[in-house]
């Protein structure tokens, strides 16, 4: 093995490294961290904002972002407790899942037909869905404990948690469509290079805005579960999710600018996410303090992701002056 | 007369004011390689990517096969049998080369599963055929510029097109690689596939093409058999414009003692050791090939770029050049090598262009006085010849010309003794070039100093006092005194 | 001549671009006349003096956040700074320095904008990186003034300055004060034509020797400052803080912001252009409070202007370009 390969083999698995340091140090100051019960715990609270963090990953390795899913995650929990309650639960869950596949519609729409800037774009769907959600229950929670359901949200299937097996599958099948699939890759090459993907006939509209679709279907079975887990809907529930799944993402290894990342790597900032937080609570960090390393950790993230961007030695640079630079360093025209 | 595949008849193209193509045929015959040559400049760029959509031609027809055809963009040309292989690189470099060779088609079962298997092997089977090895599961960042190269030319070739458009392929080979691609070519050649192949290497056209045509400023030249020809002769159609209407008339303007001195300049990973001195009233070129060095050398100066080690004299006194302010506030400016994205911002006024390198002439405190700086601008835009409605019209409202203009006038302004200008002539006319001319001339007999770089030899020629040549991040040579040297002579340093 | 001819425009074009270039402003006067038949309340001197009242804090952080914008950046946690510092305002001004409460928090807001700023000039970052980087301040901020407080009210008990600068129509002097003297800044100082020039294109602003970070620092500062003194208004003007006081506030900002005519690209808009889309903001509120809809779909709504006002944006930007 060269060295060369080595750092690269190190590099690309940093996080693991990273994951290594608190896992040790809990597992040596906070007691009763190492234990089975803990480690389901950990899955648990990492589950379902993972199912989004796959979507996510896909999204951002498509070059694109949505900061609206916090509040769909709150309308999908209050749309499914809600219609469960008067309807029925087949009809809940059909609704909830085509207001997912919807919103990402719209989205997918505003950002590759109208090129409006993604931010932007989900930043004001964001607002209209918090509007939806605070006007639909008047800012109040809505409450239907449902012991079926409850027992599906909180069970287990072979010792496993039920929503864990969900986040597992939601990971199986993202690590295999952007591995194996033509779809997957294009997705990568979109993200990779916008121009290049459009040139040799990627309908690159298309993909955009298929990864916000994706990311809409699976916050809403991400929703779902909640809601049923916790026999409630809230305008609350996700607020810190695009935050939490951000930062799991990027820690993982999957960069910002596009064209880059993995769900493998996904499943370990997720897991880094999960050992952290259960540290703060296991060393009785305030649910308050909590909220500031998790906004501190996303702005620390996202700047080293930053730097990193732009060290990335020129001759891996596809755009702007610095394509230009990495062009010009061919001999061309006398 | 042979049967044309491809004929592209008068075709013509103007960006603004600038006519880059003016009534251009072009004629390839089925089954040869077409030699497609001219200088930076002259229009090969403009007239490939009309034939593949990427501009629509104001006038003119394109027939293949002689049925008039038009692509609206790569997709439709590479459908309809022609594949491009281009001189920037068109590559995904988070993707793995085998996937860059595939992009856009890759081979997928009917539930859009990829077939890794079947394209790894017809991969290699393309590679084994022309004798070159690659590791289909090296990602492309990590390959070097030539294998990036061979990517993008695998990917072309294993389109089975019948025409394949080659923009200096050869730019970035070896040797060793150049060999093997032209054994490709040659097998293509056998397929009864037609090449048209730009090129600068002289060399290379007479090892491979059959027939060439030349173009100069937008214009056909000639196309001749490449048989029949010289390199001399070619250099000549190439190059050979008469230098007497096109650049003012030589003044002669003192030089003085030396302005800027630059000792042992590197930067990470491209210039080794640059040596110079400017002189007071001096015009110094820069020569050399594209990517040799000559725009870092003006960014090293003007702090723009990082620097790893060299020293700098300003007027005798060492000085520190660490951030574009500290070259500003030494008296030097930078007319950088893109105008619209570096030069200027085009959205704002002539005014706020002009004033910006020095706000506080036109300031009392730190308020504007509007009154002053009005003057200010209005005396720059006269003082240069800016053709503009008023100071107050947006940038992007003006001729390219003009826009330099502006871009010229901001240092002016500022009064900065030494000017670096890179390219300063680049897109726009030969009306608005000669203004330029002249401008660079009177500012030399005000006593101030110039780098002039440029890829246009004669210009370099015409006005230069000395003219340095680079090559690969080195400076090749220096040349005191260029009376009875042709430009060709140059050409040849620049070529190492 | 060589300036590029410019296409004579037919009269209809002229209209249409008349037309989708104020769009949302028609769109207003559309609203206006309706809610102004239904309502004649509408058109009081009273309900004037309150839509003032209205607008004058979210005008205050929309021009905090204009410096931003201009410089292409966001940010998304001015929110939550003036929850922040609305808290600090308090709990100093009920300590009896009333003159201290006043100017403390708004130091204390441009500090936290300098180190955004900071962070932002650091990486190099522009509208990406700060949407993401201040989204995560939020957060930060946000609990910061949870922990302060304990998620309760407070209740200003002070009697003196403090209480008054709330007052009445003081905001709105506060508010169209700083519209005059950032407007002044912007256009008048060399500093705002600096910030102008490094929003419309860094590059050409750092190769024509302009210090680029210095601008992006300054552009947070202002904006940290301008969100400080709005945090210290909102609380004199209801009495009380409290940690959520400030929640969603910097979208109302970017809404008016954008609806104005500020461009997200940077380099492009004037606190003119603010001035008028905190009134139309103000407007649409109160029509709609008129209309009896609650502060819930008016998020709706309000989201879908920001909506609107973007898509106009570009569709108007590829109308232009069309025409050369």
């Amino acid at each position: 093995m060269k060295r060369a390969d080595i750092s690269r083999l190190v590099k690309d698995n940093i996080i693991i490294i990273a994951l290594a340091l608190p896992v040790i140090l809990l597992t040596m100051t906070a007691s009763g961290f190492m234990t089975v019960s803990n480690i389901k715990n950990i899955f648990i609270q990492i589950s379902l904002y993972g199912i989004v963090a796959f979507a996510m990953t896909i999204s951002i390795i498509g070059g694109e972002f949505d900061l609206s899913v916090s509040s769909l995650l709150g309308v999908v929990t209050i749309l499914f407790t809600d219609i469960a309650k008067r309807v029925n639960v087949p009809v809940a869950i059909l609704v909830c899942v085509s207001a997912g596949i919807v919103v990402g519609l719209i989205n997918g729409f505003m950002v590759s037909k109208l090129k409006i800037n993604a931010f932007v774009a989900t930043l004001a769907m964001m607002l209209m869905l918090k509007g939806f959600a605070l006007t639909y229950t008047n800012g109040r929670p809505i409450n239907f404990p449902n012991p079926a359901l409850n027992a599906f949200g909180n069970g287990d299937f072979l010792g496993m948690p039920n929503i864990t097996l969900f986040f597992l599958g939601a990971f199986l099948i993202t690590w295999y469509v952007l591995r194996n699939t033509k779809f997957g890759r294009n997705v990568y090459a979109a993200g990779g290079n916008l121009v290049v993907a459009k040139m040799v006939g990627i309908n690159v509209d298309f993909y955009k805005t298929m990864l916000f679709v994706i990311l809409g279907f699976a916050t809403s079975v991400a929703g779902v579960l909640m809601a049923m887990r916790l026999s409630s809907g809230n305008t609350l529930f996700g607020g810190d999710l695009t935050m939490s799944v951000v930062a799991g993402v990027v820690i993982g290894g999957t960069s910002l600018s596009g064209g880059r990342g993995s769900a493998v790597k996904t499943f370990w900032g997720m897991l880094f996410i999960g050992v952290l937080f259960n540290g703060l609570q296991r060393l009785a960090v305030q649910a308050n303090w909590q909220d500031v390393i998790k906004g501190s950790i996303l702005i620390v993230v996202v700047s080293v992701d930053a730097i990193l961007a732009q060290k990335i030695p020129l001759s891996q640079i596809t755009t702007g002056r610095k394509r230009k630079e990495q062009i010009s360093a061919l001999p061309r025209d006398v | 007369m042979q049967e044309h595949i491809l004929s592209m008849r008068g075709i013509t193209k103007a960006f603004g004011s600038t006519v880059a193509l003016d009534n251009v045929d072009l004629n390839v015959r089925a089954g040869e390689i077409h030699a497609l040559l001219g200088e930076n400049g002259a229009g090969k760029s403009t007239l490939m990517k009309i034939l593949n959509g990427v501009y629509a031609a104001d006038k003119g027809e394109i027939l293949i096969n002689g049925v008039p055809t038009v692509f609206r963009n790569i997709r439709e040309a590479m459908a309809g049998g022609i594949s491009f292989v281009f001189q920037e690189l068109n590559l995904v470099l988070s993707l793995s080369t085998l996937e860059n060779a595939f992009l856009g088609r890759l081979k997928s079962d009917s539930r859009g599963i990829i077939d890794w298997k079947s394209m790894t092997a017809e991969f290699n089977g393309f590679m084994k055929s022309i004798d070159f090895e690659m590791d289909p599961g090296r990602l492309v960042s990590e390959l070097s510029i030539a294998e990036k190269q061979m990517v993008e030319i695998a990917r072309a070739l294993m389109l089975d097109s019948k025409i394949i458009v080659m923009d200096e392929p050869t730019a970035t080979l070896s040797s060793e690689e150049i060999h093997k691609l032209f054994n490709i070519i040659r097998i293509l050649k056998n397929k009864g596939i037609t090449i048209i192949y730009i090129s600068h290497r002289l060399e290379e056209i007479f090892q491979i093409c059959d027939r060439l045509t030349v173009l100069r400023d937008g214009k056909n030249i000639c196309t001749l058999d490449v048989a029949e020809t010289t390199k001399p002769y070619l250099i000549e159609q190439m190059v050979g414009r008469s230098m007497d209407y096109e650049f003012p008339e030589r003044e002669a303007h003192p030089i003085g003692e030396p302005v800027l001195d630059v000792k042992n300049l590197f930067t990470p990973g491209f210039l080794q050791g640059i040596n110079f001195t400017l002189y007071r009233g001096e015009i110094l070129g820069i020569a050399g090939l594209v990517g040799s060095g000559r725009s870092e050398i003006a960014r090293a100066v003007f702090g723009a770029d990082k620097i790893e080690k060299g020293d700098f004299w300003v007027d005798g006194k060492k000085v520190s050049i660490r951030s574009t302010m500290n070259a500003k506030a030494l008296s030097i400016g930078l007319v950088p090598e893109d105008r619209k994205d570096e030069g200027s911002s085009i959205e704002l006024s002539v005014m706020k262009n002009i004033t910006i390198t020095n706000l506080d002439k036109v300031s009392r405190g730190i308020v504007l006085n509007r009154r002053k700086e009005v003057r200010e601008a209005k005396r720059m835009v006269q003082e240069l010849g800016v053709k503009t409605p008023s100071i107050h019209h947006r940038l992007d409202q003006l001729s390219g010309g003009n826009q330099q203009k502006v871009v010229l006038a901001k240092w002016l302004y500022n009064d900065a003794d030494i000017l670096i200008l890179d390219e300063p002539t680049r897109g726009i006319d030969v009306g608005a070039k000669y203004e330029i001319y002249l401008l660079i001339y009177e500012m030399v007999k005000r006593g101030k100093s110039v780098i002039m770089i440029s890829s246009e030899l004669p210009e370099i020629f015409a006005l230069s006092d000395r003219i340095m040549v680079m090559y690969e991040g080195c400076l090749q040579t220096c040349v005191e005194n260029h009376e009875g040297l042709k430009p060709e002579d140059i050409m040849g340093f620049a070529l190492g | 001549m060589e300036v590029a001819a410019r296409p004579k425009d037919s009269i209809k074009n002229r209209i249409v671009d008349i037309l989708s270039n104020n769009a949302i402003l028609f769109l207003m006067l559309l609203l206006v006349s309706v809610v102004a038949i239904l309502y004649p309340r509408f058109l009081t001197l009273a309900n004037f003096n309150n839509i003032l009242n209205q607008i004058s804090v979210i005008g205050c952080l929309a021009c905090g956040m204009t410096f931003v914008l201009l410089i292409g950046c966001i940010d998304l946690s001015v929110g939550s700074m003036m929850s922040l510092i609305g808290i600090m305002a308090v709990t100093v001004a009920n300590g009896g320095r009333e003159w201290l409460a006043i100017i403390l928090p708004i130091l204390a807001a441009g500090a936290i904008g300098l180190i955004k700023g900071g962070i932002i000039a650091g990486v190099n970052g522009r509208l990406g990186e700060s949407f993401i980087t201040t989204y995560g301040a939020q957060s930060v901020l946000a609990a910061l003034a949870l922990i302060i407080q304990g998620g309760l009210f407070m209740m200003v008990t002070a009697t003196g300055i403090f209480t008054r600068i709330g007052k009445g129509a003081n905001p709105a002097y506060v508010f169209f004060a700083l519209i005059v003297i950032c407007q002044f800044i912007l256009t008048k100082t060399s500093f705002g034509r600096k910030l102008l020039f490094v929003g419309s294109n860094p590059k050409a602003a750092r190769l024509s020797g302009v210090n680029i970070k210095f601008y992006f620092l300054m552009a947070f500062m202002m904006c940290g400052l301008i969100s400080g003194i709005a945090g210290v208004l909102l609380p004199s003007r209801v009495m009380s803080a409290n940690p959520t006081a400030g929640t969603n506030y910097e979208l109302e900002a970017i809404a008016a912001c954008v609806v104005g005519g500020v461009s997200m690209k940077g380099g492009s808009g004037s606190f003119v252009n603010t001035l008028i889309g905190v009134i139309v903001i103000g407007v649409l509120s109160n029509s709609m409070n008129l209309l009896g809809l609650s502060s819930y779909p008016q998020m709706i709504v309000k989201g879908f202007v920001i909506a609107l006002a973007f898509a106009l944006d570009v569709v108007n930007k590829r109308r232009q370009m069309q025409r050369g």
